[in-house]
């Protein structure tokens, strides 16, 4: 039996007060920064309408053998890529190339920490600003946590650099071309979820789920 | 026919879903499960969950921001 609750319309109207007051403030402060908040505010809806979670898509394969989530980061990767390209083609001060780093072993050390960092606090970075808004006090442990370790990865940078940074940044572009890059990642990206709807095939006619069965349960959880 | 509750109040992903697989398993077809969470996202894992393995299931409001989710192993 559906029980109605009364929302906390004080609350409510707290946070959108001062949401209001930091743009006005930004505003005051420095004009962009009004585009700034704007992309801020929307970012957050969406993360929080979407539930997208990096720790879950990369915990689930493995913990769940559950591919959802999975491919729903494919997919933003896509998109996202697709705009980071418009931005980088276009940009004549270099975009984002400043912040390509080198692969290398580091970056093994760095994915496996964050990795378990992630897996163990329940969330990566946007997640965790989610659940933040979504009112979870356990969370603003997890932010401490994200800010302090990104404080030490600051830190410690220069000494990751001088011992491991061995070649230079891979700028795809440069090598191959604008639009073999973009074609090649695409594809890549396109194949991975191809495989990850592969597998959930399987595991689902494993339970003994037809096509039809899956057609109808896509109906039901989309509406 | 039994009646299990579980209290997930403060656990986060994957505790709920693990907890919740692992009593599932040790009860008897028929038996009831009530799991109360503060989590969103358990109550979308469990009843996707649920929904794999056609298991019966129903969401609860019981206050802000805590639902109870009660499933019938089949």
């Amino acid at each position: 039996m559906p029980v109605k609750i009364p929302p906390k319309k004080g609350l409510s109207l707290g946070v959108v007060g001062f949401i209001t007051a930091f743009g006005i403030a930004a505003f005051i402060t420095e004009q962009e920064l009004l585009l700034v908040w704007i992309i801020g505010i929307a970012l957050g809806f969406v993360l929080y309408r979407s539930g997208i979670c990096f720790a879950s898509a990369f915990r689930d394969i493995f913990l769940f053998r559950d591919f959802s989530m999975a491919r729903v980061v494919i997919i933003l990767i896509a998109i996202s890529f697709v705009g980071i390209v418009i931005i980088q083609a276009f940009d004549t001060s270099g975009g984002f190339l400043e912040w390509v780093y080198p692969v290398g072993f580091h970056t093994a050390v760095g994915g496996v920490l964050f990795g378990f960092g992630m897996v163990l606090a329940g969330g990566c970075a946007s997640g965790t600003l989610q659940r933040i808004g979504e009112g979870f006090i356990l969370f603003w442990a997890v932010i401490l946590g994200i800010t302090a370790g990104s404080v030490l990865g600051v830190y410690h940078f220069s000494w990751w650099k001088n011992n491991f940074f061995s070649i230079d940044a891979v700028f795809l572009p440069d090598f191959i071309g604008w639009i073999p890059s973009i074609v090649l990642t695409l594809a890549l990206l396109g194949g991975l979820n191809l495989l990850a709807m592969g597998i959930e095939k399987r595991n689902n006619s494993k339970n003994g789920l037809t096509e039809k069965d899956l057609a109808e349960k896509e109906v039901k959880s989309n509406g | 026919m039994a009646d299990n509750r579980l209290d997930m109040l403060g656990e986060v992903c994957p505790v709920p879903l693990l907890t919740t697989q692992k009593v599932i398993s040790e009860m008897k077809s028929g038996d009831v499960l009530t799991v109360e969470t503060d989590y969103s996202r358990t109550v979308r894992n469990i009843i996707k969950w649920c929904d794999d393995r056609g298991y019966v299931f129903d969401v609860e409001d019981k206050d802000n921001g805590v639902w109870l989710v009660t499933i019938e192993k089949k």
